[in-house]
Order: C-alpha cells, then sequence, then structure tokens
C-alpha cells in the first residue's frame, strides 16, 4: 500500500510545519501556509464522505475557521498538523449529518472493490462487486471509517492511528477485524 | 448502517477547481468576526444599552409611584379627622375683615393657645366650661398672656445681646480697633492694647513677619516698649502684624488668655 506523501512527513518538514503553527498563533496570518498546504487534502475527506459538493467546501471552511480560532489550544505530539485538520474535519462532519445539512454517503470506486474481491480470491464479476457493496451497507459507522480510510483512500495504519486517536496497532487490528467482518457478510449474501 | 447512500465511480473534482475555492482573506474576515470580543459585538451593546435603559425607566417609575403612594398617604393622614372635640359657639374668634394684621396676628395665637389648653384639660372639660362661660374673659386672658410673651422674649433678647457685648467688652483692641487697618500713630497711642472689660492686659507678643522670617517681642505689660516701636517703624505699609498670646488680669486676680488681634498697617 502506497504512503501518502502529504502526510508522511520528515523530521524537518514537522519543524517546518511547527514554525508557520507558531506564526499562525502570534498573527492569524501566519496560517495562510497551513491553509494552502491542508485545503485540498481536507476538502478531498469530507467530499468523499457527502453527497452535496457545496456543503463540502462550506464544511472544509468551517473546518479551517475552527482551526484557526482555536491556532492557540494547539499542542505539537510529533505529528503532523493534518491529524488535527482532520479530527476537527471528522467533527464537523458529522456535526453537519446531525444538522441535516449533509447526506452520508460512502464514495467507492469500482476498482478498488475489485482490488478486495480479487485478495478474497473470488472471480471479478459485477455480481460480486453488488454483493460487496451490499456488505459494505451493513457495517456500522466505525467499520465504514475503518474500510473509505484504508482500502478507498489508501491511507496508512499510522495516518489512521492519528485521524482516530488510536495505536497503530489497534488500527491494524480494527482493520482486520472489518474484513473478516465483510468477508462473513459477503460468504453469506453469495 | 441506516440512512446510508453510496455512490459507485462518482467523478473526481479536480485539484484546480478546489484550488479555486481556496479563500484565505474570506476566512480571514469570518475569523477577525468570531474572534471580536462578545463586549464589542453588536448584539452585547445593543442588549445591555436596552438593560440600562429599562432599568433607569423602571428605576424612575418605581421611585415616583413611591413618593406618589407617599404623599397619597400624607394626604389621607393629613385629611382625617381630628378627635372629637367640640367647641362651644361662643368660642369660635370672630374675624373681622378690616381688622389690621397684628389682630389678625394676635388672633391667630390666642386661638393657636386654645387648642393647646384644650387638649391639656380633655380629661377637665367641667373646668374649662366654668372658664369659658363668658368669652369676654378669655379674651382679656389671651391678651394678658399675649403680652407677658412678648415681654419674656424681649427680656430673653436682652440677655442675649448683653451677653454678645460682654463678650466683646472681653475683645483686646488698640484705639478703640479689633483688627483690621491701623496707623503706626495709633499704635503708638500711649493706651496701648486695652479691652473694655474690667481685664486688664499683663502680658503680650508682638509678631511681625518680614521676608527673611519672623521677629517675635515679649512683653510684660500692655504697652508697646521702645525695642517693637523700633521694629515697627521699619515695617511698611500693606504688612501685617500679629499681636499673639495676649493674657489679661481680672479685678479678682484671675488671669484670661485674650483673643489675639490682627492689623494691616496703613503707613
Amino acid at each position: 500500500m502506497p504512503v501518502n506523501p502529504i502526510y508522511h512527513h520528515t523530521e524537518d518538514k514537522l519543524m517546518q510545519e511547527l514554525k508557520w503553527v507558531k506564526y499562525a498563533k502570534e498573527d492569524p496570518k501566519g496560517f495562510e501556509p497551513l491553509y494552502n498546504k491542508y485545503y485540498e487534502q481536507i476538502f478531498r475527506y469530507i467530499y468523499q464522505r457527502m453527497d452535496d459538493k457545496e456543503t463540502a467546501y462550506d464544511v472544509t471552511s468551517q473546518v479551517f475557521l475552527k482551526a484557526l480560532n482555536n491556532i492557540h489550544k494547539y499542542e505539537y505530539r510529533g505529528v503532523p498538523f493534518a491529524s488535527w485538520l482532520y479530527r476537527i474535519a471528522k467533527s464537523e462532519l458529522y456535526q453537519s449529518f446531525r444538522d441535516k445539512r449533509a447526506e452520508r454517503t460512502v464514495n467507492v470506486e469500482s476498482m478498488h472493490l475489485f482490488e478486495m474481491i480479487e485478495e478474497w480470491e473470488e472471480d471479478k464479476t459485477d455480481e460480486n462487486r453488488q454483493l460487496l457493496l451490499t456488505a459494505i451497507s451493513k457495517l456500522n459507522e466505525e467499520d465504514i471509517q475503518m474500510v473509505e480510510m484504508r482500502f478507498f483512500e489508501k491511507r496508512s495504519f499510522k495516518e489512521i492511528g492519528d485521524i482516530l486517536e488510536i495505536t497503530e496497532n489497534n488500527a491494524k487490528v480494527k482493520a482486520h477485524r472489518v474484513i473478516k467482518k465483510m468477508r462473513k457478510l459477503f460468504d453469506d449474501y453469495k | 448502517m441506516k440512512n446510508i447512500k453510496i455512490n459507485l465511480d462518482r467523478p473526481q473534482v479536480d485539484a484546480k477547481s478546489i484550488q479555486a475555492r481556496k479563500d484565505f482573506d474570506g476566512l480571514m474576515k469570518n475569523h477577525a468576526i468570531m474572534s471580536k470580543p462578545f463586549y464589542k459585538s453588536t448584539w452585547f451593546m445593543g442588549t445591555t444599552g436596552l438593560a440600562s435603559i429599562g432599568l433607569v425607566v423602571g428605576g424612575i417609575a418605581i421611585f415616583s409611584d413611591n413618593d406618589t403612594a407617599n404623599l397619597d398617604k400624607q394626604m389621607v393622614t393629613n385629611i382625617e379627622a381630628p378627635p372629637e372635640m367640640t367647641v362651644p359657639d361662643n368660642q369660635i374668634i370672630q374675624m373681622d375683615p378690616k381688622s389690621s394684621t397684628e389682630d389678625l396676628v394676635k388672633e391667630t395665637f390666642a386661638y393657636a393657645d386654645f387648642i393647646n389648653n384644650s387638649n391639656n384639660l380633655d380629661g377637665n372639660n367641667s373646668t374649662l366650661e366654668n372658664e369659658n362661660n363668658s368669652g369676654q374673659t378669655i379674651e382679656n386672658d389671651q391678651n394678658d398672656r399675649i403680652e407677658a410673651d412678648l415681654n419674656t422674649t424681649e427680656l430673653a433678647h436682652n440677655d442675649i445681646h448683653q451677653g454678645t457685648n460682654e463678650i466683646m467688652n472681653l475683645h483686646p483692641r488698640i484705639s478703640g480697633k479689633v483688627n483690621g487697618s491701623i496707623s503706626k500713630e495709633e499704635l503708638f497711642d500711649n493706651k496701648g492694647i486695652t479691652t473694655e472689660s474690667d481685664v486688664n492686659v499683663i502680658h503680650f507678643e508682638l509678631h511681625l513677619i518680614d521676608g527673611l522670617g519672623g521677629k517675635v517681642f515679649e512683653e510684660e505689660s500692655n504697652q508697646l516698649n521702645e525695642e517693637m516701636k523700633a521694629a515697627l517703624k521699619k515695617i511698611n505699609s500693606g504688612e501685617t502684624i500679629y499681636f499673639e498670646n495676649i493674657k489679661g488680669k481680672n479685678d479678682k486676680g484671675d488671669i484670661v488668655r485674650l483673643n489675639p488681634l490682627r492689623y494691616v498697617l496703613m503707613n
């Protein structure tokens, strides 16, 4: 699985980011480099989980506004600034679902579904793809989040752990359980 | 999971259109609005202002209501009928519209006196009735009483006047002057510091203040000594001189301390 180069930083890049955060704490204008760097990434994360593009832009703006308003509360924990933004994004996203401003949507690409089917050594047919979609729809929210991040967005276990505020190993265990659950559902519907 | 929608192969949004929607200035504006302290916000100012006006108006209304209520209460109190009291016809004072102001004052005093007496003698109506059998007798008695009161007041006034005079007589003076402006001739008058009572001045101090400081001369009589006169001759007109620590002795030998003197030299 490829490593997301925007998320995974070298020590130098982390320090550079930390400097930007410091500037932003002193002057809100110092937030611009962070905004430019992460805007697209956060927008894609949000839009991946909802249907309406305009609402996704609105929620993205809310995420950055909330981040800027609370930048003084940010504490560096040796992980990229993006993990903090993702947590805010997750919170804003679910708030928009509760407010009925957006509808929870799972955006799937056939290519990713066929990859999973191939991994299970099943035939890459449209019927199996439909069965897999049905299995996904039967998962709970926590499991769907894991599937989205691990199999559709191709995030590393470390990144998933940072976003979900769990350890890397815990993320691995959870991902394994979700695969097992999906496989069982797939077999049941077959 | 309930209420979940699955989109298959939804077209991706290209990076350019996402970048085009970036608006850091808008973000800054929103941040400025949100980070504005609440007490500077319009809604807070408006609400506080309205509440303050409400409180002031309410306070004024409440206090004015209280005042009105108190006034009403007072009015009710004042219009209450006096305790039962009957005034015989022959005690009613006949007012002559042509009578002079002096007569009117006299009659008013007489009526007030009558009311007081009536109250005092409330438990002894029989005596009152006996005394009041003749209206003419009451009028004469009241006139006598008013005259007696006037005499007493005059005496008291004389006493006060006399007391004031006695105090003034004790005040020391030079050439009959108690403070104010004085000429050197008047100062050197051989009568010295005197009083108009039986108290003779036996000691005083002369305080002269020049530009470099002050000088104090003492004398154990009521007369300025030569040293004092010499010093006073050097003092320019308009300067102030002080006589302090003035002591006097009366006929009985008692030593009293008298008021200090302060003069402005005329020449």
